[in-house]
């Protein structure tokens, strides 16, 4: 159904589609390039209000849900780290392997982050499993403070839960570094 | 309910057909459900969406002498319709596997409790028409504010029937009203260029206790109340959540590990805990659904049972927990009254009717007053973790109290304990509460919390 092979991805992914459900089709959309913000995700109503093309991200859950702009398949392109590097060049850290969940309070940018699988790293060694590790920042802040980003990419599959509807989404990037995260927890 | 549909001949019908269609049946119930729905939806301040709606059904619930259950639902009310799903779900029970703590379905009540104010004619015969004055109201508030960007919001009415039976006699029906009405806005201070959001929502029982303009205005001062943030430092200090703080993290977190699903599964931070001391003497809760007027409020159940007040937390000592019909008789007890059936298209789960945390002897201001430095904490994105008890996350919505005075709100700030620390340091219950939907909740002060800041 959907486009995977045009933009080199691998296989068709779960968030794939071929039009969205607005009858726009669905496209690449680059949304930062070298940092840069370079254009939003739209559906007809909010392209139209920007005066923008539409890039076909009206989604819906059904026939009875009215759609929604929502991503597709988001991915952070892959760079040139190995992960081994990356541990081994840091001193102090926290490896984030998996996650329970995540949210960002859009009017502030504040986010906040749940691991599930964390391990400290300690002198560019990987040490042991921590429990309950919750990591926070604003987001435009923490995106500044990237220091490394990995070479191999994998890929989440996922609801989106908008509005309450359920929409297949998927994620796609490889490991990343930003410096000076606040790290909470019990202890 | 459609007058030209006779709910009970249908069910009597519908009963008498599966008794007579497998020998190896134990009980058999049927759920009538209508709902009638008006939902008005703001979005950058200005009507985005108005919807009207009803939903009709009815869900047959069958289980054989092994515990086996079948269940099926239609919203064609033709008994040719009921005939095939009574086929249906007498064949998935044959398909299904046994379950021996499966006891009975609900046996037969003569006494139901008289609860009075749950159903409100005005709301029942609202018209789109008058539900969008309601939302106008809020729009309005946030047009005339200077520092208000934006705002979303929701006014949602809606009516509501049921009739339960079943094979062991429940005969039992009533209607309900509620209205709800939420906002959300966004602030920004043009000098500094921070922007912030606030919320506040309430639901009602009846139309002429909706207050649009308060709901607006209280969400409008959260926002204000969040600009001008701070990054603090790492801090050991009492903490004082507001009511919606003492939801997040006193009331929701204990309504779902009283759940008896949750805790047969062991999925609950009170297993092993029945009868023991787990909070200060503060902790005062009970389950009671007999309050007039009240959007928990119930005369009966999900399955038909007779509602109560149940004491499930007394100064601290933790008594009870709550059932349908299914938990309960793997206890071998009688169900609390807590079935709880969202629509005729699901089986009943379990929830609360008005979970209430007693209020205290002090008043707000003294509570805060006392602190010479510490948070107020009234909103995080988290949730603790109900089979550990564990939480750990950003204070969203926060301000620091020095020297007895709510001063700057926070910025980057987080928090851990463990909610039975949290619950062992309350040491003081405010005399106000405010209550959001089935939850009645006071302002609550902690007597010591870790904060980690993000200040160097």
């Amino acid at each position: 159904m959907g486009q995977g092979k045009k933009f080199s991805i691998p296989y068709e992914l779960f968030g794939s589609y071929f039009i969205d459900d607005e009858g726009i089709p669905s496209q690449k959309t680059v949304i930062i390039e070298k940092g840069i913000l370079k254009s939003y995700l739209h559906s007809i109503e909010t392209s139209s209000r920007m005066d923008f093309p539409p890039n076909g991200h009206g989604r819906a859950a059904s026939i009875s849900s009215k759609p929604q702009v929502r991503m597709g398949i988001t991915i952070l392109e892959p760079k040139d780290w190995s992960l081994e590097e990356m541990i081994e060049n840091t001193q102090n850290g926290i490896l984030c392997e998996d996650f329970q969940y995540g949210y960002c309070d859009p009017s502030t940018g504040n986010f906040q982050f749940k691991c599930k699988m964390s391990y400290k790293i300690e002198n560019g060694e990987k040490k042991e499993l921590m429990r309950d590790v919750s990591l926070s920042g604003m987001t435009l802040e923490v995106l500044n403070r990237i220091s490394a980003i990995g070479k191999n990419i994998s890929y989440s599959d996922g609801m989106c839960g908008k509005g309450g509807q359920s929409v297949r989404v998927c994620d796609g990037g490889p490991y990343i570094r930003a410096e000076n995260i606040i790290v909470g927890g019990l202890n | 309910m459609d007058n030209k549909v006779d709910v009970y001949s249908l069910a009597k019908y519908g009963l008498n057909l599966a008794e007579k269609s497998n020998s190896n049946l134990r009980c058999a119930e049927i759920f009538f459900g209508k709902n009638k729905y008006i939902n008005i939806e703001i979005e950058e301040n200005s009507i985005k969406n108005s919807e009207i709606g009803s939903d009709f059904g009815v869900s047959i619930r069958v289980i054989d002498k092994q515990g086996s259950l079948g269940f099926t639902f239609t919203n064609n009310l033709e008994k040719k319709s009921i005939e095939k799903m009574i086929t249906i779900a007498i064949k998935m029970m044959n398909a299904g596997t046994e379950d021996l703590d499966f006891k009975n379905l609900p046996e037969k009540y003569n006494v139901y409790p008289s609860v009075k104010g749950l159903f409100d004619s005005n709301l029942k015969n609202l018209q789109i028409e008058d539900s969008v004055r309601y939302a106008k109201d809020v729009i309005k508030i946030c047009n005339e504010d200077e520092m208000a960007i934006s705002q979303s919001a929701n006014f949602i009415s809606n009516y509501s029937e049921k009739y339960i039976f079943n094979t062991n006699g429940i005969e039992i029906n009533g209607n309900e009203t509620s209205c709800t009405i939420s906002s959300n806005i966004i602030v920004k201070d043009k000098i500094r260029k921070e922007t912030s959001s606030g919320n506040d929502w309430q639901s009602k029982r009846s139309l002429k206790e909706i207050t649009p303009v308060k709901i607006a205005k209280n969400a409008l001062e959260d926002a204000k109340r969040n600009l001008n943030r701070i990054k603090i430092k790492n801090m050991k200090v009492p903490l004082i959540l507001t009511p919606k703080g003492t939801i997040r993290f006193i009331l929701s977190p204990i309504a779902s590990a009283v759940n008896g699903e949750t805790f047969q599964y062991k999925r609950s931070f009170l297993v092993g805990k029945i009868n023991e001391i787990i909070g200060s003497d503060y902790l005062n809760i009970e389950d009671n659904a007999l309050i007039d007027g009240l959007i928990g409020s119930a005369q009966f159940d999900g399955e038909g049972v007779p509602c109560k007040n149940k004491k499930i937390i007394e100064n601290g000592k933790f008594l009870r927990l709550i059932h349908n019909s299914y938990t309960a008789g793997k206890e071998g007890i009688e169900s609390t009254g807590n079935a709880s059936r969202s629509s005729y298209s699901s089986v009943p789960s379990i929830g609360v009717s008005n979970f209430i945390l007693k209020n205290g002897d002090y008043t707000k201001d003294e509570i805060i007053k006392n602190v010479k430095e510490g948070i107020i904490l009234d909103y995080t994105g988290d949730s603790p973790n109900i089979t550990t008890g564990d939480f750990s996350g950003l204070i969203l919505h926060g301000n620091i109290i020095k020297n007895g005075e709510i001063k700057e709100s926070l910025n980057e700030t987080m928090f851990g304990i463990n909610l039975l620390d949290l619950f062992k340091n309350i040491d003081a219950v405010s005399k106000e509460f405010n209550i959001y939907g089935g939850y009645q909740a006071p302002f609550v002060r902690i007597k010591e919390v870790r904060i980690i800041g993000s200040a160097n």
